[in-house]
C-alpha cells in the first residue's frame, strides 16, 4: 500500500467521500444523442424483417423450435445408442505401423533441418533472428500506437 | 423507451467514459427492452430494470474490452497508475461554487471521464448506482480491498483534478 493510503485520516476520508458524493449526485443526466432512438428503431425493423434462421433461438417460430428439439433429441439418442453398439476393438498392428511412419518422418525432418542449418553461416542465422525480433517489435509498436491514437482516444 | 434514454445513456457513458461506445451499448439495452416490452410496459420498475441491464451490459463490455486490449491498456495506464495525491489536499467546494451550474457540471463530467477506468468504474457504481463495496467487487471480479483502494484513489484524483481545472476555469473566466 502506498504512503497516502497508509496516512489516510478517517475525518479527511469522510469529508472527501461526502464531497464526491454531493458533487456527483448533483450532476444532471447526460442528454442521449438524437440519433440513438432512430438507430434502435432501425435495428428493430431490421430484426423484424430478418428471416427466422438469422435470429437467435428465442426468435424462431414455435413449430421450428419443436422440430429442432425433436430432431436434436433423436440425434442425441441415436448417437448414444450407436456408441453402445460399436465393439471396443483396436487394431494394434495398424497403430504400430502409423507410429513407425511418424518416427521415420520426424527423423528425416531432423536430418534435413540439421543439414540446412549446418550449411548456413552462423552470422546469417543471427541476422535472421534479429530481423524476426525487429519485425515483431515493430508490429507490436505499430499496434500500440494505432490503439492509442485510433481507439483509446475516441 | 424515449423517457428513459437519457438515464440509460448517462449510466453507460459515465462507466465507459466514451460517447460512441455508450451509444452502441445503449442501443443493445433498448433492443433487449424491446424483447421484454410486454413485461416492461406494465411494470412500475421499468426504469430500474433498464438501469440494471445498462450497468451489467456495460460491465460485461468493459471486461471483454479489457481482456482484448489488456497488453496495450496496461502500457497506456502505466503513467496514470503512478499518480499519488498530496496528503494535505482539501476538497475544492469553494472553487466549484465560484462556477455557474453549467460550467460546474461540464467540469465534473470532464474530470470524471479523465479518471483511469480502474478508478472510474467502481467510483461510478458506488456513487451513482449506490452499489455496496461487496457487490462492486463481485461484479468486477476483484477483491474487496482493491475496490476500497480504487474508490478512495478515484475520489482523491477527482478532487485534485477538480481543484486544478477549477482554478484554470476560474482564472480563464475572469
Amino acid at each position: 500500500m502506498s504512503a497516502p493510503d497508509r496516512d489516510r485520516s478517517p475525518d479527511r476520508d469522510r469529508s472527501l467521500e461526502q464531497f464526491v458524493d454531493r458533487t456527483l449526485r448533483s450532476l444532471p443526466l447526460r442528454k442521449a444523442p438524437d440519433e440513438l432512438m432512430s438507430r434502435v428503431f432501425i435495428a428493430i425493423e431490421k430484426g423484424a424483417t430478418a428471416a427466422w434462421w438469422h435470429r437467435t433461438f428465442h426468435g424462431w417460430p414455435a413449430a421450428v423450435k419443436c422440430v429442432f428439439l425433436f430432431v436434436a433429441t433423436g440425434l442425441a439418442m441415436l448417437a448414444i445408442y450407436a456408441s453402445a453398439l460399436v465393439p471396443l476393438r483396436l487394431d494394434m498392428s495398424s497403430l504400430q505401423l502409423n507410429a513407425t511412419s511418424a518416427v521415420t518422418l520426424f527423423k528425416t525432418m531432423t536430418t534435413l533441418r540439421s543439414s540446412f542449418f549446418g550449411s548456413l553461416p552462423s552470422l546469417w542465422i543471427y541476422i535472421g533472428l534479429a530481423v524476426v525480433v525487429a519485425v515483431y517489435l515493430t508490429a507490436l509498436g505499430i499496434g500500440a500506437i494505432a490503439y492509442r491514437t485510433l481507439y483509446a482516444s475516441r | 423507451m424515449q423517457a428513459y434514454q437519457d438515464m440509460v445513456f448517462s449510466t453507460i457513458v459515465r462507466l465507459t467514459g466514451n460517447d460512441s461506445q455508450a451509444e452502441d451499448i445503449a442501443q443493445e439495452v433498448f433492443l433487449k427492452a424491446y424483447e421484454n416490452f410486454a413485461h416492461l410496459r406494465v411494470s412500475k420498475s421499468a426504469g430500474g430494470w433498464l438501469k440494471t441491464v445498462a450497468t451489467h451490459r456495460t460491465i460485461n463490455y468493459l471486461s471483454r474490452y479489457r481482456n482484448r486490449w489488456r497488453l496495450f491498456s496496461e502500457l497506456r495506464r502505466d503513467d496514470e497508475e503512478e499518480f499519488e495525491p498530496p496528503a494535505n489536499m482539501d476538497t475544492p467546494d469553494a472553487l466549484l461554487l465560484a462556477l455557474d451550474a453549467e460550467q460546474r457540471h461540464a467540469l465534473v463530467e470532464r474530470c470524471l471521464r479523465a479518471l483511469p477506468e480502474a478508478q472510474r468504474v467502481p467510483l461510478v457504481l458506488f456513487h451513482f448506482s449506490s452499489m455496496p463495496y461487496e457487490d462492486i467487487a463481485q461484479h468486477l471480479s476483484i477483491s474487496l480491498s482493491k475496490v476500497k483502494v480504487d474508490i478512495h484513489r478515484g475520489r482523491t484524483a477527482l478532487a485534485q483534478a477538480l481543484s486544478r481545472s477549477g482554478v484554470a476555469s476560474a482564472g480563464g473566466g475572469s
